[in-house]
C-alpha cells in the first residue's frame, strides 16, 4: 500500500522537496558567506548578523520571483505537454499541478519577504543608532566615514535623523520596498479561496498588481545601500590588524581609510527571463484576441446554460482542454476559462456556459438567453478566444481502462471526451488502446441533466448500432430529490428507459458507494493500469484519491489506479 | 464590476493588516526601537482588529464558509451591535487605528494595509442607490478631501508627539478623534448634528 502511494505521489513530493532544498541551500550558503566574508566585516560591525539574514532572504526572494511566473505560462506548459518525448506518465501529471506549485512559490515569497523586511528594519535602526552621539569607538568611526571628500561612506544614513521612516522614504530601496510589500499583501488577500470563488473578477484584476511588483523589484537595489569594502581597499587595509586602530586610520600607512562600494542590483538578472517569457504569453493572447471568432450556433438550455458553437482559423483542440474567453462588450480586461465541450473531430468548437457571476450573467443576457426574442447574428457581441490550454483528460486514451467521475458542472470536460470516444470508435482503422470507459456523474439537480442527457442518449444509440454496448458503462447519481420525484420514479421503475433521463441505464439515487464501485472495477480488470479522472469539489477528490490508493494492488503486475484531477 | 462583494475583500485585507501590525509591533518592541511604545500600541491595535475581523460576515447571496472557530468570536462581536455591523463605522475605526502605527517604521506597512482596508469598507458603505458612476467619483473626491484633512490633523499631532511625556498626547489625540467624527459623519443619515 505504501509503495503504491509512493509511486503515485512520489514525484510531486520529490519536486517539492527539491524546491525546498534549493531554497535552503541558497539561504544557508548566502548567510554564511555574508557572515564570514572579509569585505563585509565592517558592515557587520554596525549591523551584526541581520545583514546576513536580509541578504540570504533576498537571494531566496530572487529565486522564487524567478520561478513564480513559469507555472502560469500556459502556452509553455501546453507546449511541454505536447512534446511527448520525455513527458510521459508521472511527469505529465506534474504539469497539471502547475497552479499548486505557483501557490507554493507564493508562500515561499511571503515567508522570505517577512524575514527580509524584519531584518532590514533592524538594519535601518542600527544604522540610525550608530550615527547617534551615544555610539562610540569603531562604530562611530565607521559611521563618520564619507564625511570628507576622499572617503566613500559605509553608513547610508549620514546624519542622525528624528525618525527612521523619513530615512526609509528617502531611499529608492525604501520606497520600492514599501510598494512591493503592499502589492504582495494586496495580491495575497484577494487570492484566498473564498474570494476566488465569491468573485473571480476581483481576484483577476487585483492580481495584475504583479506588474507594479516586478517593476519595483527590478529597481529595488538601484540605490546600492548594501555596502562592502572594495577589493583594492582590502588588499591595502588589513582588517585584523587595523580594526582596533580606527583612531589611526588617517595617519598610519599600514591602515589607509577603507573604501566602500555598493553591491550592484541583481534582482533584474533573475527575473528578466521569466518576465520576457510571460510578456510573450500576453503577446500571444493579444494576437489571438485579434483573430476572428465566428459564432455558428447559439443554444439556450432551460437550465440556464448557454451553448456556443464557434469557429476560428487554425484552432486545434484535444478533449479536456479549456479556452479563455473575452467579450469586449462586457469587459475589455477579463478573460474567463471555460472547458471545451466539443470533440476534436467536429468542425466547430463549443463551450457550455452557466450563469455563475456578473460576467457570465451579462454574457447570457447579451446572447439572448434570458427568454427575449431571437437575436440577429450581427447583433451578437464579438468574442475573443485564447487557447486551447491543456489539462488532464488528454491522457484518457493512454490507459486500457479509464474511470471518469464528474460532479455537477464538472461534467463539461467529459462531454468533449465522450464525443471524442464515439468518433474514435467509429473510425475502424486505428485500434484504440482504451478498451473500457466507466463514467460516473453525480448531480444534485435533475434539471441540469437535460443538455448532457441528449449527448448520452445519442451515444447510447450509436454504441449499440456499432455493437459496442459494453465499451461505455455509465452511472448517474442523483443526490438531491424530493418526495414527489421519488413517488414518480417508484411508479415508473419497471419501464425500460429511465424516467428522468430517458436513457436505458437507470439513474441511482443518493451518493455512490465508492468502495463497492472500486472493488468491482478492480475485480473486473485484475492486471490493468486504470486511469481515474475527476472534475469536481475537493472533498470528493480526497475520497477518490484514498480509494485509488486503497484498491491499487501492491503487486506490480496487479491492478493500479492512477489518479488525475482537473483544475483551473 | 457591479456586484463584487467588496466587503469580503475588505475583511480579508483588514485581517491581514491586523497580523502585519502585530508582527511589526513585536519586532519594534522586542528590538527596543526608538519610539517603541508605538510598537506596543500596534500589537494591541492589531489584536483588536484581528478579533473584530475574524468572524466572516454572511454574504448577500450564496453560501458563506465560516472560518474555523469563529462562533466564539461572533457572540462577542455581536454584543457591540450596530457599531460593528455598520461598515461605515468599521471604515472610520480602521482609519483611526492605523494612524498612530504610521509613526514607526516597523509598523508602517500595517498602517498602509489597514488604511486600504478602511478605504474598501468606505466604498462598500456608500449606499447602492447613490452608487451611480458620477456620484461615486464625487463621493470619492469628498472622501479623499476628508482623509487629507484628517491626515493633516494627524501630522499636527505627530509634531506634538516629540513631547517627552506620553500623557501630553492625549488632548491632541482627542482633538483628532473629534475632527474625524465630525468630518466623516457630515451628511450621513445617522450623523449627530454638529
Amino acid at each position: 500500500m505504501m509503495g503504491c502511494w509512493v509511486l503515485n505521489e512520489g514525484l510531486s513530493i520529490i519536486l517539492v522537496l527539491s524546491w525546498l532544498g534549493v531554497n535552503l541551500y541558497l539561504f544557508i550558503d548566502t548567510f554564511y558567506w555574508y557572515e564570514e566574508e572579509e569585505s563585509f566585516h565592517y558592515t557587520r560591525v554596525i549591523l551584526g548578523s541581520t545583514l546576513a539574514w536580509a541578504r540570504a532572504s533576498a537571494l531566496c526572494l530572487n529565486f522564487n520571483c524567478m520561478l513564480i511566473l513559469i507555472p502560469i505560462s500556459r502556452n509553455l506548459i501546453s507546449f511541454i505537454r505536447g512534446t511527448s518525448i520525455c513527458c510521459r506518465g508521472p511527469w505529465r501529471r506534474q504539469l497539471d499541478k502547475n497552479l499548486k506549485f505557483h501557490k507554493l512559490v507564493a508562500y515561499g515569497i511571503a515567508v522570505n519577504a517577512t524575514i527580509h523586511v524584519v531584518a532590514h528594519f533592524f538594519n535601518l535602526e542600527r544604522y540610525r543608532w550608530s550615527q547617534s552621539k551615544e555610539a562610540q569607538g569603531l562604530l562611530a568611526a565607521l559611521s563618520k566615514l564619507g564625511n570628507t571628500p576622499n572617503e566613500s561612506y559605509l553608513n547610508p544614513i549620514r546624519t542622525f535623523p528624528m525618525n527612521t521612516t523619513t530615512e526609509l522614504l528617502r531611499t529608492i530601496a525604501g520606497i520600492t520596498g514599501l510598494v512591493i510589500s503592499l502589492a504582495l499583501v494586496l495580491i495575497m488577500t484577494s487570492s484566498t479561496e473564498f474570494i476566488r470563488q465569491a468573485s473571480y473578477e476581483l481576484f483577476w484584476c487585483t492580481h495584475h498588481v504583479f506588474i507594479v511588483f516586478f517593476l519595483s523589484l527590478a529597481i529595488h537595489g538601484m540605490g546600492r545601500i548594501v555596502r562592502g569594502q572594495t577589493q583594492d581597499s582590502l588588499s591595502l587595509h588589513n582588517i585584523t590588524f587595523c580594526r582596533d586602530r580606527y583612531a589611526e586610520w588617517q595617519t598610519v600607512a599600514q591602515c589607509p581609510v577603507p573604501q566602500f562600494s555598493g553591491k550592484e542590483p541583481s534582482a533584474w538578472k533573475w527575473i528578466l527571463g521569466p518576465v520576457v517569457l510571460y510578456a510573450c504569453e500576453r503577446i500571444i493572447r493579444f494576437w489571438r484576441f485579434q483573430q476572428e471568432v465566428v459564432i455558428t450556433k447559439v443554444v439556450s438550455h432551460p437550465s440556464g446554460v448557454l451553448e456556443l458553437h464557434m469557429k476560428k482559423r487554425g484552432f486545434k483542440m484535444a478533449p479536456g482542454q479549456y479556452i479563455l474567453v473575452q467579450c469586449s462588450a462586457i469587459s475589455s480586461l477579463e478573460w474567463h476559462p471555460f472547458t471545451l465541450t466539443s470533440a476534436p473531430q467536429e468542425d466547430f468548437f463549443s463551450v457550455h456556459i452557466r450563469a455563475a457571476g456578473d460576467w457570465t450573467a451579462a454574457l447570457l443576457e447579451a446572447f439572448g438567453a434570458e427568454g427575449q426574442a431571437l437575436q440577429e447574428p450581427w447583433r451578437l457581441p464579438r468574442l475573443a478566444v485564447d487557447g486551447p490550454f491543456g489539462a488532464a483528460l488528454t491522457d484518457v486514451f493512454h490507459y486500457p481502462v479509464s474511470v471518469c467521475i464528474a460532479a455537477g458542472i464538472g461534467v463539461t470536460p467529459f462531454a468533449a471526451l465522450l464525443k471524442s470516444i464515439w468518433y474514435k470508435c467509429s473510425e475502424a482503422q486505428t485500434p484504440l488502446k482504451l478498451s473500457k470507459v466507466y463514467f460516473y456523474w453525480i448531480c444534485r439537480d435533475a434539471r441540469a441533466f437535460e443538455w448532457f442527457a441528449d449527448l448520452l442518449l445519442s451515444l447510447e444509440t450509436r454504441m449499440s448500432e456499432q455493437g459496442k454496448t459494453h465499451f461505455l458503462s455509465y452511472h448517474i447519481f442523483l443526490t438531491g430529490w424530493d418526495e414527489n420525484q421519488a413517488v414518480h420514479i417508484a411508479l415508473h421503475w419497471d419501464e425500460n428507459t429511465d424516467v428522468i433521463t430517458g436513457l436505458k441505464q437507470k439513474t441511482f439515487y443518493g451518493r455512490p458507494n465508492w468502495n463497492n464501485e472500486f472493488k468491482q472495477i478492480a475485480y473486473s480488470h485484475p492486471s490493468s493500469s486504470i486511469g481515474v479522472f475527476f472534475c469536481g469539489p475537493k472533498a470528493l477528490s480526497r475520497t477518490l484519491q484514498k480509494m485509488c490508493r486503497l484498491y491499487s494492488s501492491a503487486d506490480p503486475r496487479g491492478v493500479h489506479f492512477y489518479y488525475n484531477k482537473e483544475s483551473f | 464590476m457591479g456586484q463584487i462583494e467588496w466587503a469580503m475583500w475588505a475583511n480579508e485585507q483588514a485581517l491581514a493588516s491586523g497580523l502585519i501590525l502585530i508582527t511589526g509591533g513585536i519586532v519594534a518592541t522586542a528590538g527596543r526601537f526608538t519610539q517603541w511604545y508605538f510598537g506596543a500600541y500596534s500589537i494591541v491595535a492589531g489584536v483588536f482588529v484581528c478579533l473584530l475581523e475574524y468572524p466572516r460576515g454572511k454574504r448577500k447571496k450564496g453560501s458563506t464558509m465560516e472560518r474555523w472557530g469563529q462562533k466564539y468570536m461572533t457572540s462577542v462581536v455581536k454584543l457591540f451591535g450596530p457599531l460593528t455591523r455598520n461598515y461605515y463605522v468599521r471604515a472610520v475605526l480602521h482609519l483611526l487605528l492605523s494612524v498612530p502605527a504610521g509613526f514607526l517604521l516597523a509598523t508602517i506597512l500595517g498602517t498602509a494595509c489597514l488604511a486600504i482596508a478602511s478605504g474598501i469598507y468606505l466604498l462598500v458603505s456608500v449606499p447602492p442607490a447613490h452608487r451611480g458612476k458620477r456620484t461615486l467619483n464625487q463621493t470619492q473626491c469628498v472622501c479623499g478631501v476628508k482623509c487629507a484633512v484628517l491626515s493633516a490633523c494627524a501630522f499636527h499631532v505627530c509634531k506634538w508627539s516629540s513631547v517627552s511625556r506620553l500623557i501630553d498626547l492625549i488632548p491632541s489625540s482627542c482633538q483628532a478623534l473629534i475632527w474625524a467624527v465630525a468630518l466623516f459623519s457630515r451628511g450621513h443619515p445617522h450623523a449627530p448634528w454638529l
